[in-house]
């Protein structure tokens, strides 16, 4: 079972309803954040072309729940875990603030919380998966953007998306630690 | 606590005793969002322990789909904010200067306003109630009363200084040519090509929810954006048309030249129901009659017609001067349209559809029933028929004609149509590429892909076109493109709001409640920028203005800058007080110059929420109720249809109130205005309310709602077509004997969608009749007067009677060009009627001189979707994002300026320069800068906040106005940016700073001050 | 404006650098000791070596945000900073064995002075290992276990020379000491040098690459233009000053001047360990500076 967001890049309009419906669900504290916006571009569409041939997409960010996570394998308390439904989570009672787990993620979507001491990010909402609810950032998004399933499953909504999207699929650069979430480009160059 | 007993809420009295009951258990209610003054989309607001958790889109919700924006769900931060004003206030120190605050009760702080306001009414050196403005601010549902004080009290320097840059122009310019606010398009429907010109709806909501913005361009089989950069979703659109700002006018005609080339125009519609078919005579006389615009409200403001169009007048002795000639080309001859009637010579009542043949229905296009919004309404599309067979009718659109005059002169006459063409064809798409700086085939193919065939869509044509210093006639000719290929009021088209037509008696949300325009034409002809130098009303320069405030829905407004100039200068005549309620100095005009003018007003009463820089310069600020403290009737301002509640779901913090309410049944009473008429027989609904003169809030509310009748539907004729005509619960009418009721069925319920009602369901008005109503709809001598729901005259409410291509109102109302040539392309003669295409005043091209010093091109405003506005700069999770304000500027531009991303900069205007940070943005043109507006700093001391280190209106010339409604240019004027170095900051400070503390702006997302402002539980306090 | 970096962890960097001076000099006394003109120096540098332990590992204690709870959840055994632990638990347990039967016997036996000096090295290298991640590819290269070697063997081999200046009078020997000391800071400059190239060969993209769109104040971080900033940009002080002059160059002119007289430049040898102590501090911070994770959230 590997739970994971596939997100329609191209239906994202950067409009942060996830990002703070996420702070209102989840409560990290101020100046930190459990997903983001990134926007890449605009770029030259071809080699060498110039304002108005230019592109660019958004790019929803968070954690990637990794198969073989990087931020489990240095955390020396097992804090850091992946669970049974393919989820990375923090076990705040563990954790000890060493943040090796923050260096060790390639995205650097994990933060301290200067508060309680410990590192927190994106837990897949599991308080609301876990009652059968979606996450709260993909029930918040206006494009219709986000997608939340169950990759393992073929007959889930995301296995299909993905499966239909064939190589507009894309991941984040994979450096051995297997992200699962998806992102699905139509129409531009994916540049990273 | 919430809820008190008795209070007027969505919830039973016993659901709220559950609320108290302190069990941890989450309520959610439904009501409408208002954390923007746009959609106000449907939302769930979960309770818990009587304090608002979370807030959440309503699925079920027909107009929004479910949209919650990011605004709407941080709402309580702004609900709980502790910076929050709580208690009426007074000032102790001079304005301008840190007001010193005090605290004092209700009624003093009633007391003493009224006083104030009457002190300066009274003074003989001033004009009566003229001589105090209305500053009223955009969208907010629950303050429109301080709309409807000025027909109370009688001052015509009324309403919304943001609708003279916000709707307004396209409000009235629709009215003139067609009916109001055709730009609104009913998005839910799903139409084949999404069209945004100058609008952003994913991020704006403006007045498409984002989300259904999105579906919609998702669903579609052509889509088309027209703007100088990037866009969010215009990104993904087929045809991006990136122009030089303020260009949209030159653009607009050369797409309707190339669809008049290619002939990919709808001839039908052309030919039944525009004036293109009229003739001109060039030779002629101008010559008309009286109009007004008298389908939309009591006392209307007449306008003078003169028209060189033929009239039976000009041919005949005693003829007509409302019968319009058209050449048939069946027969050779002249035949008349009569405007009044909508009848053609020989036609002796209205030919209605045949609803067996010419009537479907149809379902908004991609939502299957098993969508939670699926509206299952069956919305009733009619077929154009055609002229009747029995009139023997085709008017000529081309051609020369000799007509006889009644003088005895034979005088040419053309078609409008052909000079319609004439005018635009000077427009081709290379000549536009040049202007527009766009690419002429990427204007052939857009053109041609927006026309493949009648009724692909609406144009979603909104703010920045409002903008550039040609508001009416942009708006105007884009609406005229959607005209000719047969997207108004079609199915996905331009189909504009019906709420003045169909909820006439739930006025409620724009006039609270409901108010007679006691205006007379010479009381609303005083308003600043129509009264004339001498004091004669409609003399001014922008005699437009009192017709257009009363076709304008909550647009109503007079001209910002003449009110700061007479506020200066005391001439014509003095204004001495203002009223504000929602508004601002920094959002129209000059924000320096309204700066100095408020702060010398003898007397300012204001309602706010936050201390904000305006308010700052009040003698008194009462404190206002957020939207989740309070309750009214929301229908959807756009074309889907909407109807519903917004609901109060926790009491008011402190002593804040509803200042409508306030307004209505505190000031209005302290100042001795009735808001009722004490005999209240002769108004329509007003009977069962007794006769106290303010009312209550319970009677405002239930007014609001009890009056809602079912519909007459023409005898029952359209029901054989299938035409639904159910409505509310159980297919019951939608009626409701109380506001209670009505809340309590929308709980259940929901949103209703208002297409399932007749006429809303209708598309093509025009064809039926519910375009125009009968005459005597607000003649109290007439037998119709009380009735809703009968259709008028076929047709479109303008002096022709047709969607005028040709605009006699705007022919008989030259426009006020205060002798700048702006001009461009006029090959014929100098003709108003037609559409106009103006050179931005600043530009590289109208004054070369300073764009040699001031080498970039400036637009502003592009929406942030965490705030509104000036509004939630002290919500931290809105902040935090995006804690400074910034620009987008092309990375070469940059480069050439050593400028870096995230660099401080100085943006400059020939009248002043402010600092904004640097956003390189490869997706715009180099030449072109792109600035956030509405910027002040909360965090900084009173009464400035700031605010003129970085809004940006700082740098807008005020006279450099739209020559019809006088709106002010807000984009396309000319700039230089260069970056902020310690030298060229006065105090040593490149990171803006109040100048006499030093305090430092919020710059990052974990600065304490931001902590400071979260809201707290009442056990978290006590924990501090 | 400053682009963001990641976050400057002092703790971490002090803990790094004391792990070097203490594996490098533990290693050096092990080895050289082996010799009888270097016996002497064992124990002082056996208390060097086991200070700056302590000084590293209360560093590293320090950065961790709640301490308290580390000891007695050893959840994972596999990760690095377990491992780290775990050799330097074995190299001070190590240096107590050492020390007891120095003080014990006079000196110690051969294999212990291998596997002294076999754990310090797998105690460096077990350390920059625990840095070699693949989210950093700043730091995901050979040449970090190969610089901190050297900036352990460069520490080593100056404490050792120090350590003889000031405890024997053997001039040869001393000698001796302060040429393996030049030849490892020549190494070290070496893999500086190397590193240099690296960081100039990373690849970016210019104003193309992902931003973010809320902090668009800060400039997205692009790994390419670290090779710019320490060469001539505004990390140039920190690397040319710093690394290269406080740390490398400086340090080889005491060391040059004190091979003459090694015992009467006492002073000039210290100042070398401590120039290159604070190089190594420079390199570290440097070393974050570059330190960018594959997307910067
Ligand atoms: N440069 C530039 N300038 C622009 C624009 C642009 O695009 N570029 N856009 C223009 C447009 S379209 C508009 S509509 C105007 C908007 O101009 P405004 O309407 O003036 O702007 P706001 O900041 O939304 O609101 C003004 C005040 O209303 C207060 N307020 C909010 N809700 C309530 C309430 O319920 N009761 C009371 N009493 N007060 C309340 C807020 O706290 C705020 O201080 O700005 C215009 N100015
Ligand atoms: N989050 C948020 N939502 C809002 C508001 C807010 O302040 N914040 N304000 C509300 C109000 S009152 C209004 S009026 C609406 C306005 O909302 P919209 O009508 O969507 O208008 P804008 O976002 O101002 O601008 C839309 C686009 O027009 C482009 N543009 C700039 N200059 C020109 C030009 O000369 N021609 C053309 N064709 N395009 C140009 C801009 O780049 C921008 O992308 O938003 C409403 N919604
Ligand atoms: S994205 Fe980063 S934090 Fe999330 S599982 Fe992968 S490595 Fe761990
Ligand atoms: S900070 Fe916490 S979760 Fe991260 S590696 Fe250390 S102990 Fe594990
Ligand atoms: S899944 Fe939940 S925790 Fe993760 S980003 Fe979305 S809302 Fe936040
Ligand atoms: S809510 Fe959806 S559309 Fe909006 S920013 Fe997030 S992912 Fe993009
Ligand atoms: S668009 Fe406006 S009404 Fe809708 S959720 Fe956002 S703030 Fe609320
Ligand atoms: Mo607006």
């Amino acid at each position: 079972m590997q739970y994971a967001i596939v997100t329609e890049c191209n239906k994202c309009v950067c409009c942060y309803a996830c990002t703070v419906a996420c702070k209102v669900e989840n409560n990290p504290p101020l100046g930190n954040h459990w997903t983001k916006i990134l926007r890449v571009g605009p770029n030259p569409i071809n080699e060498g072309d110039t304002f108005p041939d230019v592109e660019m997409y958004y790019l929803p960010m968070k954690c990637q729940h990794c198969r073989t996570p990087e931020c489990v394998s240095v955390c020396p308390t097992g804090a850091s875990q992946k669970l049974e439904d393919g989820t990375v989570q923090i076990d705040k009672e563990k954790c000890i603030g060493c943040q090796f787990c923050v260096m060790a993620c390639p995205y650097d979507v994990r933060a301290l919380n200067k508060e309680t001491k410990v590192v927190e990010k994106c837990t897949m909402c599991e308080q609301l998966i876990a009652a059968g609810g979606q996450p709260e950032c993909v029930s918040a998004c206006t494009g219709g953007a986000l997608h939340f399933g169950d990759l393992d499953d073929a007959s889930s909504e995301v296995s299909k998306l993905v499966a239909e999207a064939g190589d507009r699929a894309h991941t984040l650069p994979d450096v051995g630690n297997g992200p699962t979430n998806i992102y699905i480009l139509d129409k531009q160059k994916w540049r990273l | 606590a919430v809820l008190a007993p008795g209070s007027l809420t969505g919830l039973e009295q016993a659901s709220a005793e559950e609320l108290n009951a302190d069990n941890g258990e989450v309520k959610r209610i439904r009501s409408h969002c208002r954390a923007c003054g746009k959609m106000e989309c449907p939302i769930w607001v979960s309770v818990k322990n009587g304090r608002v958790i979370k807030i959440e889109g309503d699925e079920s919700a027909i107009s929004s789909h479910g949209n919650c924006c990011c605004k709407g769900r941080g709402a309580m931060q702004a609900l709980y904010h502790p910076d929050r004003i709580k208690y009426p206030m007074k000032r102790t120190n001079p304005k301008g200067e840190d007001p010193g605050w005090v605290r004092i009760s209700w009624d003093e702080a009633i007391q003493q306003a009224a006083d104030g306001l009457r002190k300066i009414v009274e003074d003989p050196k001033n004009n009566g109630w003229h001589s105090i403005k209305i500053l009223h601010g955009t969208g907010r549902t629950t303050t429109y009363a301080t709309e409807s004080l000025p027909a109370v009290v009688g001052t015509s320097n009324q309403g919304s200084t943001a609708g003279q840059v916000c709707k307004g122009p396209r409000i009235a310019s629709g009215a003139m040519i067609a009916y109001a606010s055709p730009h609104w398009v009913a998005s839910n429907d799903g139409a084949k090509c999404f069209f945004q010109w100058g609008t952003n709806q994913e991020v704006s909501n403006y007045d498409t929810a984002g989300k259904v913005a999105a579906e919609m361009k998702s669903n579609s089989e052509v889509s088309i954006c027209v703007g100088p950069r990037l866009q969010n979703l215009g990104k993904e659109c087929d045809y991006q048309l990136h122009l030089r700002p303020g260009t949209d006018d030159a653009l607009a005609q050369a797409l309707i030249n190339v669809i008049i080339q290619n002939k990919t125009y709808d001839e039908l519609f052309i030919k039944r129901w525009t004036n293109g078919p009229m003739l001109v005579v060039d030779d002629l006389e101008p010559s008309g009659f009286a109009w007004t615009n008298k389908y939309e409200m009591p006392g209307a403001y007449p306008l003078n017609i003169r028209t060189r169009l033929l009239k039976e007048s000009d041919m005949v002795e005693g003829g007509s001067p409302q019968k319009f000639a058209v050449w048939n080309a069946r027969q050779g001859k002249v035949t008349f349209f009569d405007a009044p009637s909508g009848l053609w010579e020989g036609e002796t009542g209205p030919t209605y559809p045949d609803p067996e043949k010419d009537c479907e229905v149809l379902h908004p296009s991609y939502l299957t029933p098993e969508d939670d919004n699926y509206d299952d309404t069956a919305a009733l599309n009619t077929i154009d028929p055609g002229f009747p067979e029995a009139l023997n009718l085709d008017p000529a659109l081309e051609g020369e004609f000799e007509v006889t005059l009644k003088d005895g002169r034979t005088v040419r006459a053309v078609p409008v149509w052909q000079r319609f063409a004439q005018r635009v064809a000077y427009w081709t798409p290379e000549r536009a590429a040049e202007h527009c700086w766009l690419d002429a085939d990427l204007i052939r193919e857009t053109a041609l892909a927006y026309s493949k065939e009648p009724g692909m869509g609406g144009i979603m044509y909104n703010l920045p076109i409002e903008h550039t210093g040609n508001a009416t006639e942009t708006c105007r000719t884009i609406l005229c493109l959607s005209g000719v290929t047969n997207n108004i009021d079609t199915f996905g088209g331009n189909r504009g709001s019906d709420l003045l037509y169909f909820l006439y008696n739930t006025y409620f949300q724009y006039h609270t409640p409901f108010v007679d325009n006691k205006l007379t034409p010479d009381q609303s002809g005083q308003c600043a920028g129509a009264v004339g130098e001498d004091g004669t009303p409609g003399a001014g320069r922008f005699p437009l203005i009192p017709w257009a405030g009363q076709v304008g829905n909550a647009a109503i407004f007079h001209d910002q800058t003449t009110c700061t100039d007479q506020i200066m200068s005391g001439k014509p005549y003095p204004i001495r007080g203002m009223i504000s309620c929602t508004g601002s100095h920094f959002h129209s005009g000059n924000a320096v110059a309204n700066w100095e003018a408020f702060k010398t007003l003898d007397f300012y009463l204001g309602w706010e929420l936050w201390w904000t820089p305006t308010i700052e310069l009040a003698d008194i600020v009462l404190p206002a109720r957020h939207f989740l403290e309070n309750t009214c009737v929301r229908a959807s301002q756009n074309g889907e249809g909407g109807f519903g509640a917004m609901v109060k779901i926790v009491e008011p913090m402190a002593e804040s109130k509803w200042d409508s309410l306030s307004l209505i049944n505190e000031l209005a009473p302290a100042l001795g205005a009735p808001w009722w008429p004490a005999d209240k027989s002769q108004v329509p609904f007003l009977g069962q309310f007794g006769d106290a003169q303010w009312p209550t809030e319970e009677q405002a509310l239930d007014m609001s709602v009890i009056t809602m009748k079912p519909m007459d539907f023409m005898g029952g004729h359209v029901m054989q077509a299938g035409g639904p005509t159910e409505l509310g619960l159980d297919g019951a009418p939608l009626q409701f004997d109380s506001y209670q009721d009505f809340c309590d069925k929308f709980q259940e319920h929901g949103q209703w969608s208002l297409k399932k009602m007749s006429p809303f369901g209708y598309y093509k008005r025009y064809l039926w009749g519910w375009l125009r109503s009968v005459e005597g709809y607000f003649d109290s001598e007439s037998e119709d007067f009380m009735v809703t729901g009968k259709p008028g005259p076929l047709g479109f409410p303008t002096p022709t009677g047709k969607f005028e291509l040709w605009s006699t109102v705007l022919e008989s109302y030259p426009a006020d060009t205060q002798g700048v040539e702006r001009e461009v392309g006029l090959e014929d003669d100098y003709l108003a009627a037609l559409p106009i295409v103006r050179e931005p005043y600043e530009s590289p091209y109208q004054t070369p001189e300073v764009y040699e010093e001031y080498p970039l091109i400036m637009t502003t405003g592009h929406r942030n979707p965490l705030y509104f506005h000036s509004e939630g700069r002290q919500q931290p999770y809105m902040r935090e994002l995006y804690p400074v304000p910034h620009f987008q500027i092309h990375p070469d531009t940059a480069a050439q300026l050593g400028i870096e991303q995230g660099d401080w900069c100085w943006i400059e205007s020939r009248r002043g320069r402010v600092r904004e940070t640097a956003d390189l943005f490869a997706g715009i043109d180099p030449r072109i800068i792109e600035a956030d507006h509405g910027w002040w700093y909360p965090e900084l001391p009173a009464p400035k906040h700031g605010w003129d280190l970085s809004n940006v209106n700082v740098l807008v010339d005020q006279y450099a106005q739209d020559p019809v409604l006088g709106s002010t240019t807000l984009r396309a004027y000319l700039v230089k940016v260069y970056k902020a170095t310690p030298e060229n900051c006065p105090d040593g400070h490149v990171v803006p700073r109040d100048p006499d503390t030093g305090i430092e702006i919020i710059t990052s997302g974990d600065d304490p001050r931001l902590r400071e402002w979260m809201p707290l539980t009442e056990e978290e306090k006590e924990a501090l | 404006m400053e682009a963001v970096n990641m976050e400057l962890q002092w703790p971490l960097v002090v803990f790094t650098t004391f792990i070097c001076l203490s594996a490098g000099t533990f290693g050096f006394i092990s080895v050289a000791s082996m010799k009888k003109e270097y016996a002497r120096i064992q124990l002082p540098g056996l208390i060097t070596a086991f200070a700056a332990l302590v000084i590293g590992g209360l560093a590293s204690v320090l950065h961790l945000q709640t301490p308290a709870r580390y000891f007695g959840q050893f959840g994972n055994i596999t990760s690095g900073i377990n491992q780290e632990l775990i050799a330097l638990g074995l190299v001070a347990i190590t240096m107590v064995v050492y020390f007891v039967r120095l003080r014990r016997k006079g000196d110690v036996g051969r294999a212990v002075k291998v596997v002294s000096a076999l754990l310090s090295v797998v105690l460096v290298l077990v350390m920059s290992h625990s840095y070699m991640m693949a989210s950093m590819p700043a730091w995901n290269t050979i040449l970090l276990p190969l610089y901190y070697l050297l900036d352990a063997a460069s520490l080593g081999a100056l404490v050792m020379a120090l350590l003889m200046a000031v405890c024997t009078e053997d001039d040869t020997a001393c000698s001796k000491a302060i040429v393996v000391a030049i030849a490892a800071v020549v190494l070290l400059a070496l893999a500086v040098v190397a590193f240099a190239v690296f960081f100039c060969s990373l690849a970016g993209a210019g104003y193309t690459q992902a931003m973010h769109v809320d902090l668009l104040t800060v400039p997205p971080v692009d790994p390419a233009s670290i090779g710019e900033r320490m060469l001539s940009g505004d990390l140039a002080m920190l690397f040319w000053g710093g690394v290269v002059a406080v740390g490398l160059v400086l340090p080889l002119a005491a060391l040059v001047v004190s091979r003459k007289a090694p015992r009467a430049s006492v002073g000039a040898t210290a100042t070398a360990v401590v120039l290159v102590l604070l190089g190594g501090l420079a390199f570290r911070a440097l070393l974050y500076c570059a330190g960018a994770s594959l997307l910067v959230y």
